[in-house]
């Protein structure tokens, strides 16, 4: 990535929190070793009442400095590096006990939200799983400050997400929003807009002729692409913005408009076959076809209607042509006037389709047929867009 | 860096052993020294066979009353391997200091750059722990690796009293080069830039992690021909800049023992 540059956040950015951590095993360490002696019974009245006054201190600085919140219970995993990896279940079953007779004490400890903003456990595993099994929805909670640059960290995660090809599409659309709202303040209260201000950027650069230098301008330097930004023509410092962050990131903005900020659009319940089961991003799309407009049913029909073939799309593994196919099918089947294909362009799909790229032995031909389709596709895109499908 | 605090606080008056922890054994060079055989390095201290002699040389006679170094050298790719066979293993050093100990107010440590393992024997010996640092983006990058490296091992070796940091000190700074002034947020002639926010800064991260960042200690000719010499700088150009530097540092490190 040599297009971010090296800054002392970044280069510091876990210290913090090896450093924060630190602090709190040992505070926490502490405390257990006296709460071992508190049951030994060899401490007086006086010193235990200091004792416990300094774990209400500990649990208020920590309350104070990250504010007490209620957390779902269900946002909650639990730390991947837990040293303890087996809590019998008598003892969880103690403390559920304990939480439904006394209620929750002291709120657990969580790290920051991740990008796929589900928090991770610092302490209060048992205290968590506790009230999984009697059905609490939410618990108190404090977030371990992170002293780290927020914005560079989180930069870093998107890079990390992208190289290790381990982010959804679904999670770089959501990441994307929110680290443009963190590095451009003007856009923080407003991130919901940012898809449609790429895509008006985007299609008057192309009615310009000038999308097809982003390919280049994307894995140019920094500076060049800054120049880029400046002078190419954008309306305002917002669609100068976006344009930013992303070749920033060395992301095209031509996929991210087509590909990757449509999912954002998605039907909730594809969203959360999406986080839940790894639903595939282009098959999730083409499911969100089978909506309450395209089948000419009620919201609940057409939701139960895409839960069903989201199911048999999960369980019989479909491939994606199965998925089209089965998607055309239902269409067909709730309504079939919506649907009177046009000839010509069911044979132009059938020779797309059919057609083997690597038979292409002229490379000119083949980067013609690249812009083609490329157009084509940024044009069907828009005309989505505006149909809102 | 190690040679000249030693000097500089035995200087004071008060008894100093320096350590060698490198592989290197460069104090051979900067201290004027013939090269020590395994049985007078600093590898004996991991031995079993250790009596509790210790290899001192004393460095500089002439000039203080008690300096003395063990010197390191390629003895101890050996003692390597005996950290790892040993049942204590990183705190076989600390060990060895406590069965049998040292006749000296400061014991100095100078370990090589690579952490494993001497730095966690080490740690697991230490007090205190002081960081030199040339102000450059590798060696800021190592550094940051540096520290949560050891809040890391400190928890992990659950180390009690935990070993503390003095400080961090920047060495070897060229005001000439625009890379060591940026990363310290200061101009040509030393003074802080204002304009550079203090979170940029190498000193300002590492003072938001509450740590003390001592006053930059610059490049200086002196310590390249110092070490030629054999001499601590002190000797080699005494009251110059370039030894006045270490003035801060000494005067913490003598405060620490004078308090304990």
């Amino acid at each position: 990535m040599a297009a971010v540059k090296v800054g002392m956040g970044q280069l510091f950015g876990d210290v913090g929190q090896a450093q924060q951590l630190h602090k709190l095993r040992a505070q926490l360490e502490q405390l257990q070793a006296e709460n071992e002696r508190l049951k030994t019974g060899v401490l007086d009245e006086r010193t235990k009442a200091t004792l416990e006054q300094q774990v209400e201190e500990l649990t208020a600085q920590l309350a104070q400095a990250g504010g007490e919140h209620e957390i779902a219970v269900a946002l909650i995993e639990s730390d991947p590096n837990q040293p303890r990896t087996a809590i019998a279940d008598p003892i969880v079953r103690e403390r559920a006990v304990s939480l439904q007779r006394h209620g929750q004490k002291t709120p657990i400890v969580l790290f920051p939200p991740q990008m796929n903003g589900r928090y991770a456990l610092f302490d209060g595993e048992i205290r968590w799983r506790a009230a999984q099994s009697i059905g609490w929805k939410t618990l108190r909670a404090v977030i371990v400050p992170n002293t780290s640059d927020e914005v560079e960290k989180f930069e870093g995660q998107i890079v990390t997400g992208i190289h290790s090809q381990k982010l959804h599409d679904l999670d770089l659309a959501n990441a994307l929003l929110h680290l443009i709202g963190m590095q451009h303040s003007h856009l923080r209260e407003r991130r919901w807009e940012i898809p449609k201000i790429l895509n008006t950027a985007f299609r008057r650069l192309q009615r310009q002729g000038k999308h097809l230098q982003l390919a280049q301008i994307r894995s140019a330097p920094e500076e060049e692409q800054q120049q880029w930004i400046e002078t190419v023509g954008f309306k305002d410092a917002q669609e100068q913005a976006v344009f930013a962050t992303l070749l920033r990131l060395q992301l095209n903005p031509i996929t991210i408009n087509n590909v990757v900020f449509p999912l954002l659009n998605l039907a909730p319940d594809l969203k959360q076959a999406i986080n839940a089961e790894g639903l595939d991003a282009s098959k999730a799309r083409e499911l969100n076809r089978l909506s309450s407009q395209q089948l000419d049913v009620g919201e609940s029909e057409a939701m139960s209607i895409r839960t069903q073939a989201t199911q048999q799309v999960l369980k019989q593994k479909h491939s994606l042509n199965q998925v089209k196919e089965l998607v055309e099918q239902l269409i067909e089947k709730y309504s079939p006037k919506s649907h009177s294909r046009d000839s010509a362009i069911v044979k132009f799909t059938k020779t797309v389709r059919q057609l083997d790229v690597q038979m292409i032995a002229n490379l000119q031909d083949l980067e013609e047929l690249e812009k083609v389709l490329q157009e084509k596709l940024a044009q069907i895109e828009a005309w989505r867009n505006q149909q809102g499908t | 860096m190690a040679v000249h605090l030693a000097y500089a606080v035995a200087s004071r008056g008060y008894k100093v052993a320096l350590i060698e922890l490198d592989q290197s054994g460069s104090l051979r060079i900067f201290a004027g020294l013939t090269k020590a055989i395994p049985e007078r390095s600093t590898a004996i201290l991991f031995q079993k066979k250790f009596d509790g002699i210790y290899p001192l040389v004393p460095l500089w006679s002439d000039r203080v009353k008690a300096l003395f170094a063990i010197q390191g050298g390629e003895a101890l790719e050996q003692s390597t391997n005996e950290i790892y066979f040993a049942a204590r293993r990183y705190y076989i050093l600390g060990d060895c200091l406590e069965k049998y100990s040292l006749d000296a107010d400061l014991i100095v440590f100078d370990t090589p750059a690579a952490l494993e393992p001497m730095g966690l024997a080490a740690l697991a010996a230490s007090t205190h722990v002081l960081v030199p640092i040339k102000p450059e983006y590798k060696d800021t990058g190592g550094f940051a690796g540096l520290l949560e490296w050891y809040y890391n091992k400190i928890d992990e070796l659950k180390l009690k009293p935990e070993p503390e940091i003095l400080g961090f000190v920047p060495t070897r700074v060229e005001l000439g080069k625009a890379t060591h002034r940026n990363i310290l947020g200061i101009d040509e002639k030393g003074s802080k830039r204002q304009e550079i926010e203090p979170t940029q800064t190498l000193p300002g991260q590492i003072e938001g992690l509450g740590i003390h960042c001592f006053p930059y200690i610059r490049e200086s000719n002196y310590f390249l021909s110092a070490s030629g010499a054999g001499l601590p700088v002190h000797l080699y150009r005494p009251g110059c800049e370039a030894s006045k530097s270490f003035d801060p540092i000494v005067t913490k490190l003598v405060q620490v023992m004078v308090e304990e």
